[in-house]
């Protein structure tokens, strides 16, 4: 498995935001998680990376304990926002040359294979010409793109993006719709969290619906409801509330 | 000829190869405090570390070593209070740095009477007071800041620059801002012969900002703002040689200088490509 939430009750500072979910995510799959804002849906993929506490149960990375899991270039994360600060002029190569940084190599020098491999991933998101400009003087869309670069550099078989789309206009949703739909295609597999499926709903294979920090749906994005899909909510709050939150993989 | 002149002298020679020593340093280091809105911890260790000299002073050991002592333990405990993150820190911070220089001033007062204690050289530089000792002492710890922080120099860009990412990285966020801190006092105690406690930060931060004017990438921003940082100091040097200025001042009116003029250059350059 790439990922298995055991039992597991996640949140931040003592805080709960996700309650005795239980799932697994095989290689290959390319889930959606969706569900309004304080799901848990944030809460759910930052766990995989150590940014939310697992207060109960475990969370297990390519089957390793999170705690022990070291191997951090299978996996590549693209958080919400554009979380690249700071007033000195960085250049998307910088910042996606970061992405191969890790523990175990914090000293190492570049070598040209790992040019090769951020130039690579730079050009996969179809950044190429704009490698040498100051990440912050690119559109919003792009500079979501160049962040999906810098996951991508150190060639991971884990892509978790949180909102990729959020606040990108109609153009670079399609674009970064045909990224994922590639990557979908060479076999990585994707974790998105959206609000919407959009243009990436002929990629994904799985759709998550959280809750009240629970699994509400688990299954086919055709089944999945909206967001705003009030009634479906309402009426599948019952079978959630029988499955104390463990995934209803069999609901819809 | 100035420059010949200049250099007939030792203890100028000292000045000069402390000045470039000081002014590849601060820039190196203080382009990452820049770049994470930290412009001023340099000035507040600063203060910390005059305890540490006053220390030193009164109880006749070397202020070089006390100094560092004191700024060391001071940047642990900013990082510290910063992790933690709550409210009041920025309070927390405020009474270690004004509890640093009082400290100094206090402990100062209490030398036995007959020894010499000048805090001002240590306030404000005192660069051509520079022994042989001293300059072996700032140029092992100069040379230790250049290797941690080019060695680690892509970490450091990494937490610097997204935090949130280098956690999700697995990088040792705790551990490389706590290098940062150590790396930064130790680059505190090697400026204070040559601008002074006070003016510390200026070094670390005046280069940067006028090299981030220029630059359109990090490593340009770097090494730009290291070329600024060296002119600085060796104009600021020269020129309070022939002005009989104080050092300290001097070299951080030559950086504001360069800063003006870096300022003066991008708005031509704006303008240029208005009109072009």
């Amino acid at each position: 498995m790439v990922l298995a939430f055991r039992h597991a009750r996640l949140g931040y500072d003592g805080r709960t935001a996700v309650c005795d979910v239980d799932l697994e995510i095989a290689a290959g799959e390319a889930v959606a998680v969706l569900g309004p804002n304080g799901s848990g849906k944030s809460t759910l993929i930052r766990s995989i990376f150590g940014l939310a506490t697992v207060q109960a149960g475990t969370v297990e990375v390519f089957g390793t304990d999170r705690n022990r899991f070291a191997a951090w270039d299978r996996l590549g994360y693209v958080p919400q926002r554009n979380t690249v600060v700071g007033g000195i002029p960085s250049t998307v190569r910088e910042v996606v040359t970061a992405g191969l940084v890790s523990s175990r190599h914090l000293l190492r020098r570049l070598r040209s294979e790992d040019r090769d491999r951020v130039d690579a991933a730079i050009a996969s998101v179809g950044l190429a010409d704009k490698a040498s400009d100051p990440l912050l003087t690119l559109s919003g869309g792009q500079q979501r793109r160049a962040l999906v670069a810098r996951a991508l550099a150190s060639e991971p078989e884990l892509l978790v993006l949180d909102e990729p789309t959020a606040g990108v206009d109609a153009e670079n949703q399609e674009v970064l719709a045909a990224i994922l739909a590639e990557l979908a295609g060479r076999g990585i597999t994707l974790v998105l969290i959206t609000h919407e499926l959009g243009p990436v709903r002929p990629t994904i294979t799985r759709t998550l619906v959280l809750r009240d920090g629970g699994v509400a749906y688990d299954g086919p994005a055709a089944g999945a409801p909206d967001e705003h899909d009030d009634a479906w909510h309402h009426e599948h709050a019952h079978d959630e509330h029988r499955s104390s939150g463990t995934g209803l993989g069999g609901v819809v | 000829m100035i420059a010949i002149e200049v250099l007939q002298y030792d203890f100028m020679q000292r000045a000069l190869v402390l000045a470039v020593l000081v002014g590849v340093t601060a820039p190196l280091v203080g382009i990452y405090l820049v770049q994470r809105g930290l412009s001023l911890i340099g000035d507040g260790l600063g203060h910390v570390a005059l305890t540490g000299v006053a220390v030193g002073l009164v109880t006749s050991r070397s202020p070089v070593i006390t100094a560092l002592v004191a700024a060391v333990l001071g940047a642990v405990a900013v990082e510290l209070v910063r992790v933690r993150g709550r409210t009041g820190g920025d309070v927390a911070l405020a009474v270690l740095f004004y509890g640093g220089i009082a400290g100094g001033v206090v402990i100062a007062s209490q030398a036995p009477p007959g020894t010499p204690v000048n805090l001002d050289a240590y306030l404000f530089g005192a660069i051509t007071t520079t022994t042989d000792g001293d300059l072996a002492t700032f140029a092992l710890l100069a040379a230790w800041v250049l290797v941690l922080t080019l060695g680690f120099r892509r970490a450091l860009f990494a937490i610097s620059v997204d935090d949130e990412h280098a956690r999700a990285s697995g990088l040792p966020v705790v551990r490389l801002n706590l290098l940062l801190a150590v790396v930064t006092s130790v680059t505190v105690v090697v400026s204070m012969r040559v601008v002074g406690l006070l003016l510390i930060s200026a070094l670390m931060v005046v280069p940067i900002a006028a090299a981030q004017l220029l630059g359109r990438s990090f490593r340009t921003t770097a090494i730009v703002g290291c070329a600024i940082g060296v002119l600085a100091s060796v104009a600021g040097v020269v020129t309070s040689y022939y002005a009989d200025t104080p050092s300290g001042g001097t070299i951080v009116l030559a950086a504001i200088a360069i800063f003006v003029l870096a300022l003066g250059a991008t708005a031509l350059r704006s303008r240029l490509a208005r009109a072009g």
